[in-house]
């Protein structure tokens, strides 16, 4: 369909972090993700599991599988309302064996009891809905959501998130 | 009151009719009301004949009561598709929006007080439109309010059911609705137009121009992007909490702390410490920085101690450090 107006193509793209065992009280995980639609903040998450992970793969791959559900979800939307894009969607995360397990189907002991999870992201990325890739914990834009950071480090990140101060003396 | 009388009769809520046998009427009572400007100025006083809808029973008066509100996410992918497109961000509101909502139920009221009609004070009002209190209040003003919107010929979303939007060779057109707050975009401003028209003909409509205040979030635009803050959410909730003068610091949480449910005694005003967590999950509406020490203090709400307390004065004293921070969607186009 061409339209007499130029639309922008829009890229969505997610960061996706877990702080493995983060909570002293009772050893669960914490979820923690941000979307950026056409390179803005749209939608992010902060959330304590519901469960207790063993490894530090296992809650990243939670996430990822909990990040995937609202990727599609903003997909979904920007398709219905005709201004999607067939382009895959990326999502980045710092956990390397994560993202094995998310490229080639293994299993053994100790992914068995994920495998709705492993099944799920899976099929999207042999679908091309997702692609993943690794991202160095020094860019990994979800630290923020997942631990306490110094000062300079909140600038650093909040400002890559988009986040400014408009009634500050420039 | 007088003129909420007016817009009732208008609407043709009720007609007075005898009670028939075995049916319970509910009471009602007026509510008055002050409307504030984001400057905190008085914009105007208001008064609500509401229904006392704690006194109706379910099945009898009324069934489902569940009423779709939008997403804070898809309201604020809304605000980027604007600003990436550059597109004009336009704010309805609608008047008395709950007394548009046709009622399934047959509901029984008595008559408002101060305004019995003479003659025929033994009769009570049988609703026809829903009215401010009635658990189905909200879904029915919903269910007409997408009636009307489809009749307009916009498409209800699958994704999120308060988000409408319609495409054609003109352009495209964008609806978000919060109850009664309207925003609406797109590029065909003819279609805009004609879109806002019929709402008024259907609904009473304030044409509020563009988008500024929108659910507590301040929306600036300009051709570069789109600005949304929180600053006087922020300011209100500093002033609340005597933090105005507090010393700002450079971070919402101490590094390398563990909050745990013993340290320390038990705070002495636990509701507060819940209120005040409940708001500062609002912030997080514009406030990516504090959604993770939020959903730490957020916890202990049960049983908050003084150590809990602490770190949120924490996040207070790091907000102050900067109330007008907020997010800012870029026009990528405009910047290439």
């Amino acid at each position: 369909m061409v339209y007499g107006i130029e639309i922008m193509v829009i890229l969505i793209k997610c960061f996706s972090d877990a702080d493995w065992v983060g909570s002293k009280i009772d050893r669960r995980s914490t979820t923690c993700y941000c979307v950026f639609v056409g390179g803005n903040l749209v939608s992010w998450k902060s959330k304590k599991q519901n469960v207790v992970s063993r490894s530090s793969a296992e809650s990243q791959y939670r996430v990822m599988a909990q990040s995937m559900c609202e990727l599609i979800w903003i997909q979904q939307l920007l398709n219905e309302i005709g201004l999607g894009s067939s382009l895959p969607m990326k999502l980045w995360c710092d956990n390397q064996a994560a993202l094995h397990i998310a490229s080639n189907l293994v299993f053994h002991e100790r992914t068995k009891h994920i495998e709705i999870d492993c099944h799920f992201i899976c099929e999207k990325i042999q679908q091309n809905v997702i692609s993943t890739s690794h991202v160095k914990t020094t860019e990994q834009l979800g630290d923020i959501f997942t631990k306490a950071l110094s000062g300079p480090r909140i600038e650093y990140i909040c400002n890559k998130l988009g986040m400014i101060n408009i009634y500050a003396p420039a | 009151m007088e003129e909420e009388m007016r817009a009732l009769d208008d609407n043709g809520i009720w007609e007075l009719v005898d009670l028939p046998v075995r049916k319970q009427t509910i009471g009602c009572k007026w509510v008055y009301v002050v409307k504030v400007n984001p400057d905190g100025s008085v914009a105007r006083l208001k008064s609500h004949l509401v229904a006392k809808g704690y006194a109706q029973t379910y099945r009898v008066d009324y069934s489902d009561t569940f009423s779709p509100v939008a997403k804070l996410a898809s309201i604020r992918l809304f605000m980027s598709i604007a600003a990436t497109n550059d597109w004009p961000l336009h704010q309805l509101d609608i008047k008395n929006a709950f007394l548009h909502g046709d009622l399934k139920e047959k509901v029984y009221m008595e008559q408002p007080p101060g305004f019995v009609a003479q003659g025929e004070s033994s009769k009570v009002c049988r609703l026809r439109k829903s009215l401010y209190g009635l658990k189905q209040s909200p879904r029915a003003w919903f269910g007409r309010f997408s009636e009307v919107i489809q009749e307009f010929g916009m498409k209800k979303s699958k994704c999120d059911h308060s988000v409408f939007y319609q495409q054609s060779e003109v352009g495209f057109i964008l609806l978000v609705g919060y109850v009664d707050d309207i925003v609406i975009t797109g590029s065909d401003s003819k279609g805009i137009s004609a879109l806002k028209s019929f709402l008024q003909a259907n609904f009473q409509t304030k044409d509020l121009g563009m988008l500024r205040y929108f659910l507590g979030i301040e929306v600036t635009k300009c051709k570069k992007g789109i600005f949304l803050s929180q600053r006087k959410y922020i300011l209100d909730l500093l002033t609340e909490t005597g933090k105005l003068g507090a010393k700002p610091c450079s971070a919402p949480m101490v590094t390398n702390t563990q909050l745990t449910a013993e340290d320390g005694e038990p705070f002495a005003d636990p509701e507060m410490y819940r209120r005040l967590v409940g708001k500062l999950n609002y912030l997080t509406v514009t406030h990516p920085d504090i959604a993770c020490p939020v959903s730490i203090v957020s916890q202990f709400m049960a049983s908050p101690r003084t150590t809990h307390w602490a770190a949120l004065e924490q996040i207070l004293c790091y907000l102050k450090g900067a109330p007008g921070r907020g997010i800012w969607y870029r026009n990528h186009g405009h910047t290439h």
